[in-house]
């Protein structure tokens, strides 16, 4: 593979001190452009509250059913006195229970998963919802929909043999509209 | 010297023995996930080519490819035989008998945990058995890269040492440190589980433990790429590396920056707190700029090399490069793809925008594109270099070995792009198939047919592959081969700072790094929690 | 130690300069990450910068809307698959059982193979799902007139024999995770039944049958289904469905069941009874 040319052409074709000075220009240019990603970063951290998921709590998957507050008749979406909303979803081998949860519009949303058993992962596909859900931990995540409508919640984390049908749906519906809506169907949306 | 030809050899046969049939199972699960047909059309077989395809890639492959490339730069770039042979052999048995004891449960259906094995999900433990063996294999590997490198500077006191043996040692470095979380996450959390001896498992620190190599892994395969980039391109393009410093520079800020930032793969995880997800995010940052150093200094060395064959102008010289020697055609290429696979790494790095494409199709074109086309592209480039010199047998034709590397980059473009497409669309990864009468599903089937039909591109170009090795492993015995040159720099130094031709000092500074980003992020599930959750076999109850 | 070069002037300030841009970053990420960015939190905003420190480590408080919950209004089963129960489960003596479960011959046919349509053959049933259901009978979640009182006649160890026992009679096969590759898996399969029991259907998020009750899929104490009697099948499918029958732990049967049609429900018993344990 000898290339054919002379490359003693090149020798010193360039001096040191040219390279040493073009090579920092552009080692500042790039910290200089990863700074300004970061303060990015930083900007929409403070300015519009957005961060990575930072409670840390654990809980005992194999006890969900029995105490706790994943307990069959816990589950689904609570109203909180300050108007918030709480949704608490288990994630299991190979559905979401429930499997649809309404919550409304422009309220801060309250996501709280846990994992009956392997990790699983939640979706809600058109936003930025999206984290894992490990077992012997809660996933608590707080958001906010915009817009009403019908979102899908498909797993996102290798589960088992029946990842890939496993989903939930996520109803957005107008804040008032969710106010008028019987207790046991604000919970769950049923068989939607 | 015929131990010091056959050993790379016999590493890089099995790198790339690998690499096919890894490939072909690729093909296969593109065309599961797509409208259309399947042949074998059953998920849970989809799983395991999963999880084999992924442990090749990710395990076997770049490792028996760093090793034997790491063999040949030792000998060939210290121009001396390799010391300690005989432990290499061993480590590459090790390494061959983890491979076949990891495969043959995943082929059998009893261990489709995906190359991540994320507990409390856990397989046969003949499997996370095997993976350790892969991973003990190397570590003969990095110990004699250590002692190759430590030896010659002994024998030349003051002298640099070679760039390429200096970024090599980086790397089996780099690895060295590593592989240590996966590897304490399998002996001590996994196979006492898998084996009966403990029933649950803290999901939470195995996620953790596998982050410290989750990051730093991508880097231990592409730093070989990087080898060539600053250490074989331009001697193959006819002129020099910009700048040996910066080259060294750059390794350095690989192994000193690739390990604290694994906890980026983490942001979306409900065991550790925003303030170290946040600290390891900016060191992220960090090791995102050796590689904004690589862009630079090689292209202004392809730069120098065409204007000494005589380009002219902005642009004449990259007109006047090689385009022809499949060494220069691979960097160039490689470096088209890097870009947006590297933009799309900064994406995933910035938190806000993460939760956007988290364990979507996204994710997977990412390192398809990145690991797959930027680096897997150099690896060939690598090889059609190394085989020949290896071998005693010239290539048997450039032209074949360029035609292949432009079907591999048209293949891996076709491949991920739409890919992306769809993972910014909402498509979740690791899915076997999805049902297309859904409408909103079926909006991505044009998307996946393609990535289909990118993936065949991408498989012809593997056949191609072999199709030149094979030739030119039948050509005749060449009496004289030219030696691998290694390219020299604009102006070679006569020394280098003792800081940029050893590992002591940052070895000091990468383990203080790991510890404060790490301390507390792992210490946590000692101290202060100890969440176990029952351990859950795929295949049957694991409490015996 | 390199005459004429004088390495140390050269090297140290990189030394120090090394340290000073690591330290000089970690310092930067810290105080960015546990003082500046956790305070900006909405109406959650930590008091203080010890607290802001915490909070940035994972300690939270959650208030009391979180920490007040409803008594459980009635929970599912009373077993939760705690290494002891898997242990108690399992530990049954076979032949102690062969002698109990000549009590069982009435019901559930000779050998555990049951020749009335709608009640389960145990022959090869699972042990943990065995003991399991037994254990709801005798706890009442599990409601059937006839096996409340059975169950409440036994104790845990003879669940354990009986399930041992029945176990290692040949009948229903034993469920694992792994199966030999079988085409026609997948939504590309016309019959829609065929889709669902190795499918699914994620329209509805209906996971496949398989991918817990077998063939190729495994949940603890999910029953394999493969030559189960047809009505048997049927009636609990139904049951789970209306909430007659409420005794699976977290509500996988009843969701699924809920999602299911008449027809589907008695398409699924028909294939899983007549379904070959040979692999196709």
């Amino acid at each position: 593979m000898a290339s054919q040319f002379n490359i003693e052409n090149a020798s010193g074709l360039v001096s040191e001190r040219v390279i040493d000075k073009t090579e920092r220009r552009w080692l500042f240019v790039m910290a200089g452009m990863l700074g300004m990603m970061l303060a990015v970063i930083v900007l929409t951290g403070v300015s519009q509250m957005l961060h990575p998921l930072s409670d840390v709590e654990t809980i005992n998957p194999a006890t969900l059913h029995l105490q706790g507050e994943f307990v069959e008749s816990n589950l689904g979406s609570a109203t909180e006195p300050d108007g918030s909303v709480t949704v608490r979803i288990i994630a299991e081998q190979y559905m979401f229970v429930p499997q649809c949860a309404v919550v409304p519009a422009d309220t801060p949303v309250r996501f709280r998963l846990t994992s009956a058993d392997v990790t699983h992962g939640f979706f809600v596909q058109n936003t930025n919802t999206n984290a894992m859900v490990v077992p012997g931990y809660i996933t608590n995540v707080t958001t906010s929909f915009a817009r009403p409508g019908n979102y899908e919640m498909p797993c996102d984390e290798f589960c088992g043999f029946g990842h890939h049908a496993m989903a939930a749906r996520i109803v957005v519906v107008p804040k008032d509209q969710f106010k008028n809506l019987p207790p046991d169907e604000r919970t769950n949306c049923g068989t939607q | 010297m015929e131990r010091n030809r056959l050993l790379p050899l016999a590493h890089l046969w099995a790198a790339f023995l690998c690499f096919l049939p890894a490939v072909g199972l690729g093909f296969w699960q593109m065309l599961m996930r797509s409208p259309l047909p399947a042949p074998v059309d059953d998920p849970n077989t989809y799983y395991a080519s999963v999880t084999a395809h992924g442990s090749i890639m990710a395990y076997v492959f770049p490792t028996f490819f760093a090793m034997g490339f790491g063999y040949a730069i030792a000998v060939s770039a210290l121009g001396r035989p390799l010391r300690g042979g005989k432990w290499a052999w061993a480590g590459f048995f090790i390494s061959l008998i983890g491979t076949i004891m990891a495969l043959v449960p995943v082929a059998a259906g009893r261990s489709s945990v995906l190359y991540t094995f994320y507990p409390p999900l856990l397989g046969s433990p003949w499997y996370y058995l095997g993976v350790a063996l892969v991973i003990i294999g190397s570590y003969f590997w990095v110990a004699l890269m250590l002692v190759n490198f430590r030896a010659w500077k002994r024998e030349n006191p003051g002298k640099p040492v070679p760039l390429a043996m200096f970024a090599i040692t980086a790397c089996a470095l780099l690895w060295g440190w590593t592989a240590l979380g996966a590897t304490s996450e399998v002996l001590f959390q996994i196979l006492p589980v898998t084996l009966g001896w403990r029933h649950s498992i803290d999901a939470g620190l195995a996620r953790t433990l596998f982050s410290l190599t989750l990051h730093a892994i991508v880097y231990f395969w592409l730093i070989p790429a990087y080898i060539a980039y600053y250490t074989l391109m331009p001697q193959a393009a006819g002129g020099r590396l910009y700048s040996d410093t910066m080259g060294r520079v750059t390794f350095v800020l690989f192994l000193v920056f690739s390990l604290p930032v694994g906890l980026h793969h983490l942001f979306m995880d409900p065991e550790h707190g925003a303030g170290f997800k946040f600290v390891q995010s900016v060191l992220t940052f960090m090791v995102a700029l050796p590689t904004l150093l690589t862009v630079f200094t090689i292209t202004a060395s392809l730069e120098i090399a065409g204007r000494v064959r005589g380009g002219k102008g902005l642009f004449g010289w990259i007109r006047a490069l090689p385009w022809d020697e499949p060494m220069v055609l691979a960097v160039g290429l490689s470096l088209l793809l890097l870009g947006p696979g590297g933009f799309g790494g900064l994406i995933n790095m910035s938190f806000a925008m993460n939760a956007m494409i988290h364990n979507t199709s996204w994710v997977t074109a990412h390192f398809h594109l990145i690991f797959g086309g930027a680096v897997v592209i150099v690896y060939f480039a690598i090889a059609y270099e190394l085989w020949p010199r290896l071998t005693g047998r010239p290539l048997v034709s450039k032209r074949l070995a360029c035609l292949q590397l432009w079907l591999w980059f048209w293949g891996i473009l076709i491949t991920t792009i739409p890919w992306h497409i769809a993972g910014l669309m909402g498509e979740p990864r690791r899915y076997a198939i999805f049902d297309y009468s859904d409408p909103a599903v079926a909006k991505m089937a044009p998307l996946v047919i393609l990535s289909v039909i990118g993936g065949l591109v991408v498989l012809s170009s593997v056949l191609l592959f072999f199709y030149v090795l094979v030739r030119t492993s039948f050509a005749p015995v060449v009496e004289s081969m030219p030696p691998l040159r290694y390219a020299l720099s604009v102006n070679p130094p006569a020394t280098v700072p003792p800081l940029l031709n050893g590992f002591a000092f940052w070895n000091v500074i990468l383990l203080a790094l790991v510890l404060i980003a790490y301390g507390y992020p792992i210490g946590q599930f000692f101290f202060l929690h100890n969440q176990n959750a029952p351990a859950y076999s795929l295949t049957e109850e694991i409490t015996k | 130690m390199i005459p004429g070069n004088n390495p140390s002037r050269l090297d140290n300030p990189w030394r120090f300069i090394a340290v000073a841009v690591v330290s000089a970053t970690v310092v930067v990420a810290f105080g960015l990450g546990f003082l500046l960015l956790p305070r900006y939190q909405g109406n959650r905003a930590p008091s203080s910068e010890k607290d802001s420190v915490y909070r940035a480590l994972g300690f939270h408080k959650h208030g009391n809307a979180t920490t007040t919950i409803q008594p459980p209004l009635r929970v599912p089963t009373h077993i939760a698959w705690t290494v002891r129960t898997i242990r108690q489960a399992t530990d049954g003596d076979p032949k102690r059982g062969e002698l109990i479960a000549q009590d069982c011959t009435a019901c559930h046919g000779e050998k555990g193979i049951s020749t009335q349509s709608w009640i389960p053959s145990l022959a090869g049933l699972d042990r943990l799902a065995f003991y399991k259901q037994l254990e709801d009978f005798r706890s009442g979640t599990r409601l059937s007139g006839p096996m409340s009182a059975i169950a409440q006649s036994l104790t845990a160890q003879q669940y354990a024999d009986l399930a041992a026992y029945f176990s290692s009679l040949p009948g229903l096969p034993e469920n694992h995770g792994e199966r030999a590759p079988r085409p026609h898996s997948s939504y590309r399969n016309r019959d829609s039944v065929q889709r669902l029991i190795y499918a699914g259907d994620p329209k509805r998020g209906i996971a496949a049958c398989a991918s817990c009750h077998g063939p190729g899929g495994y949940r603890i104490g999910a029953p394999a289904l493969t030559k189960q009697n047809e009505l048997y099948i049927d009636q609990q499918l139904h049951a789970f469905a209306q909430g007659t029958r409420s005794n699976d732990m977290n509500m996988p049967m009843r969701t699924i069941a809920a999602m299911l049609t008449e027809s589907e429900m008695r398409a699924l018993a028909q294939a899983y009874a007549n379904e070959n344990t040979k692999q196709p």
